[in-house]
Order: C-alpha cells, then sequence, then structure tokens
C-alpha cells in the first residue's frame, strides 16, 4: 500500500497536541499544565519528526517516546494514543474491518506501552502486508 | 492552524474522549517505565467478525 512512509506528524502541530490534552484533563476535572522535566524534549521531538517522513512502526514509536516523557501532569497516555490512532483512520480505512481494529488496537497498546510480544509480532505481519 | 489540521483536532478529542475511562490521569509509564490502558475486551472485535462473517454468506 503506497503511503505508508510519509510525513504522518505532518497535520498535527505541537500545539494540536496540547489542545487535546487540555479537552481531555477539563472533561475530567484533571490539572493541564505542562511538566517542567518533560515538556521541552517531548515538544522538540514530536516537532522534529514533523517534518521527516515516517514510516507507521516510526510513528508508534514517537508516540511512545513522547508519552513516556509526560510532557503534561495527567491523561499523557491518551493523549498520544488518541492522536496516533486517530493519524490511523485513512490507513484503515483500505484494511477489513477485523484487521483495522487489531491494528488500531496494537498501535495504542504501543503508544500506551502496555502492547506484549505476541502483539508486536502481529504488527509486523500486518505491515508486512499493508507493505505489498 | 489549518482546516485540515482543525478537522484532525476535532476528531482527535473525540476519540480521546470516547476512550477515556481506559486510561489513568497519572503519568504511570512516565514514574514505572510500564504504561496503563485498560482492556476494551474481545466483545468489539468478535462483533466485526459475526457482522463480517454474516456479510460473506449473503
Amino acid at each position: 500500500m503506497a503511503g505508508l512512509v510519509k510525513k504522518w506528524l505532518q497535520i498535527v502541530p505541537w500545539e494540536a497536541v496540547v489542545s487535546v490534552n487540555a479537552a481531555l484533563c477539563e472533561a475530567r476535572k484533571a490539572l493541564h499544565k505542562p511538566t517542567s522535566d518533560g515538556y521541552t524534549p517531548a515538544k522538540e521531538l514530536w516537532e522534529r519528526s514533523r517534518s521527516r517522513k515516517l514510516s507507521l512502526a516510526e510513528v508508534f514509536q514517537i508516540g511512545f517516546q513522547c508519552h513516556r516523557l509526560a510532557p503534561f501532569c495527567n491523561y499523557n497516555g491518551n493523549t498520544f494514543v488518541t492522536i496516533i490512532r486517530t493519524l490511523l483512520n485513512d490507513v484503515l480505512k483500505g484494511l477489513p474491518a477485523d484487521k483495522a481494529h487489531i491494528l488500531r488496537s496494537i498501535a495504542g497498546h504501543i503508544v500506551a506501552g502496555t502492547a506484549t510480544d505476541i502483539e508486536r509480532k502481529q504488527l509486523d505481519s500486518i505491515l508486512v502486508t499493508l507493505g505489498k | 492552524m489549518t482546516v485540515a489540521e482543525n478537522k484532525f483536532l476535532k476528531e482527535a478529542i473525540k476519540q480521546g474522549l470516547r476512550m477515556q475511562h481506559r486510561f489513568l490521569a497519572e503519568p504511570v509509564l512516565a514514574r514505572t517505565g510500564k504504561g496503563y490502558m485498560k482492556s476494551e475486551g474481545v466483545a468489539t472485535l468478535q462483533r466485526i467478525k459475526a457482522s463480517l462473517k454474516k456479510s460473506k454468506s449473503r
């Protein structure tokens, strides 16, 4: 499938990441505030990656790294998982519904930091299929 | 932000709010190296597979 390597993050400026986190925090009345140690490195990683052509595996990894850096006081996990999953929407349209569900789910688990080895292997095989 | 960026943002927020119950507010991954995301179970996948089966048999 063409278009699997592209500038995936170009459509998501850092201010959009901040807005997603703000909305999620507001919904749960949680504090929306940048962290002193994680905010700047996560922002730099994100902005640097926006201009790069990335594979899906790299996009998931950047989502995971930004999540781990914890740029916000609350809901870092949901913020990056939801952004990466939303980015997948166009790719998923071209897949059978069950495969799309599995890919969306694995992507979420990787970014959340809960993916199992089995899921990683499953992802590899889905990506190989997509690349054909 | 451009129109496309705004559209993406709205969709992301919608999706994020829909699955917010599966996350903890605290930065668990940063503190422990192990993240948290509550499983949604197999019900959704089973439903999808059943509906695919149904549409194939038609």
